[in-house]
């Protein structure tokens, strides 16, 4: 079993007394790949954003490389390669100078030319991030969460907004991240690009885990996705 | 030395922002010259009054204009969320609030500047105390000190404000008591130094000020971003 990077026990968030997510575990090794599927509501961005501790559980346990949250943190949130619905990006900063920041802030040694050349993004390497499309925005975004090599990426919706040949570049980054032993946990509603990327999947309907399973039995994925509310 | 370093990456990329966007500074110099506008009808400021009440009337000006540069402090990280991505960067929180201090006292301090010379020129008041390099470094050091305590209490007041729903009037009201010492000490500075006075005294309360509420922030930073 590979050395385990992330694990979530019974992992419950309310918001006021309405439970969003109720006791999902889950536990994520060196190179692993989980997709999370399940309808709008389903409580998978909300599952996301506790394991990149932006959002406290009401109840439950989150572990990084097998220490309890309280002990792990603040090191472990500088191991986390995380992108949600929303861009993270300054908007009159420039492409360039958005992953310049943060390469200065996560002390990474990534070469900004070649980085912006892997994601296709030399085009806009000087365009202000206020004026990029939603694609090139999703694509600055994912290059961002992805420069300081993160042990554990936490991806919402990552193909969103992607044309045909990036959505390819993201297959390939992800497979690579993973073959050098980053764990991810990803959000998607494109189920057959999610299973690409992934070893199995983890259905929430709910807020509640319905069904997890490898992509062996990718007939029993796709039936739990749309008994979610997912589209098959 | 790290935090340091980060508090420079963030002061720079919010002074960068600004100077591309010129949401903040712009606004705040126009609003503080209507304030000078506003207190030139209420109070009728003339020739003969208008020395006496200079440094009730700039400290005002400066503490409104302050407030709402202050609002738009947080804007850079809430308008597409990347105060997300600088939370997951691994660098003490306290970084975040030495890069909002230095960026939000450098932009009231420059913004300062403009509006004690609009308030020469218009009531025409010598405010260097008619010591042209002694006076107006006197001035200049209060600006100074005055705009690094006012932010220094006003980042963390900001940032606690940010995520609630009614930041616009929370913001003054959790700010307004607390600034009041700096108030006090900035009107007796700029009064000592249009009279040609040492400013020393008003100068060392405004940098202990500083100094107190730098160490309570420097604690409480974390636990204010803290989700």
């Amino acid at each position: 079993m590979a050395p385990e990077v992330f694990r979530a026990e019974r992992l419950t968030r309310r918001y006021r007394e309405t439970p969003v997510v109720s006791g999902v575990s889950l536990r994520l090794g060196a190179g692993e790949g989980v997709c999370l599927l399940g309808g709008n509501g389903a409580g998978k961005t909300t599952l996301l954003r506790m394991a990149a501790t932006l959002l406290p559980p009401s109840s439950g346990s989150l572990f990084y490389r097998g220490s309890p949250a309280a002990e792990a943190l603040p090191a472990a949130r500088g191991r986390i390669g995380y992108a949600s619905h929303e861009s993270l990006l300054y908007p009159e900063l420039t492409v360039r100078e958005n992953l310049a920041f943060h390469r200065r802030l996560h002390r990474s040694a990534a070469a900004l030319d070649e980085l912006l050349e892997n994601h296709r993004l030399d085009a806009w390497a000087d365009l202000p991030a206020r004026f990029l499309s939603r694609g090139t925005a999703q694509r600055v975004t994912l290059a961002r969460a992805l420069l300081h090599d993160p042990e554990l990426l936490l991806l919402d919706e990552p193909f969103a907004g992607l044309d045909g040949p990036s959505r390819d570049r993201l297959t390939t980054a992800l497979r690579r991240a993973r073959e050098r032993g980053a764990a991810m946990l990803l959000a998607t509603h494109d189920l057959p690009r999610g299973l690409e990327v992934a070893d199995g999947a983890l259905v929430l309907r709910a807020g509640k885990a319905v069904f997890a399973g490898p992509n062996a039995d990718r007939a029993a994925i796709e039936r739990a996705y749309a008994d979610a509310g997912g589209a098959r | 030395m790290d935090t340091l370093r980060a508090a420079l990456a963030i002061a720079g990329k919010d002074l960068r922002g600004e100077a591309r966007s010129r949401e903040r500074a712009p606004a705040m110099l126009l609003f503080a010259a209507l304030v000078l506008l506003v207190m030139h009808f209420a109070v009728g400021l003339d020739a003969a009054s208008s020395e006496g009440l200079a440094p009730g009337v700039l400290q005002t000006a400066f503490l409104l204009a302050g407030t709402l540069g202050l609002y738009r402090s947080f804007a850079p990280e809430t308008e597409a969320m990347a105060l997300h991505g600088l939370m997951l960067a691994p660098v003490d929180r306290a970084a975040i609030y030495f890069g909002k201090l230095l960026s939000g006292a450098l932009v009231l301090f420059l913004v300062q500047i403009p509006v004690a010379l609009l308030y020469e020129l218009l009531f025409a008041v010598n405010l260097s105390g008619g010591r042209p390099v002694v006076g107006l470094f006197a001035l200049g050091l209060i600006l100074f000190c005055g705009s690094l305590g006012f932010t220094a209490l006003g980042v963390t007041v900001a940032a606690i404000c940010a995520s609630t729903a009614a930041r616009e009037v929370l913001l003054p009201l959790l700010l307004f008591p607390l600034a009041a010492p700096l108030l006090i000490a900035g009107v007796s500075g700029l009064a000592a130094a249009i009279a040609g006075e040492p400013v020393w005294e008003a100068a060392r309360f405004l940098l202990l000020a500083t100094a107190a509420f730098v160490s309570v922030s420097w604690i409480v930073f974390e636990f204010v971003l803290e989700p």
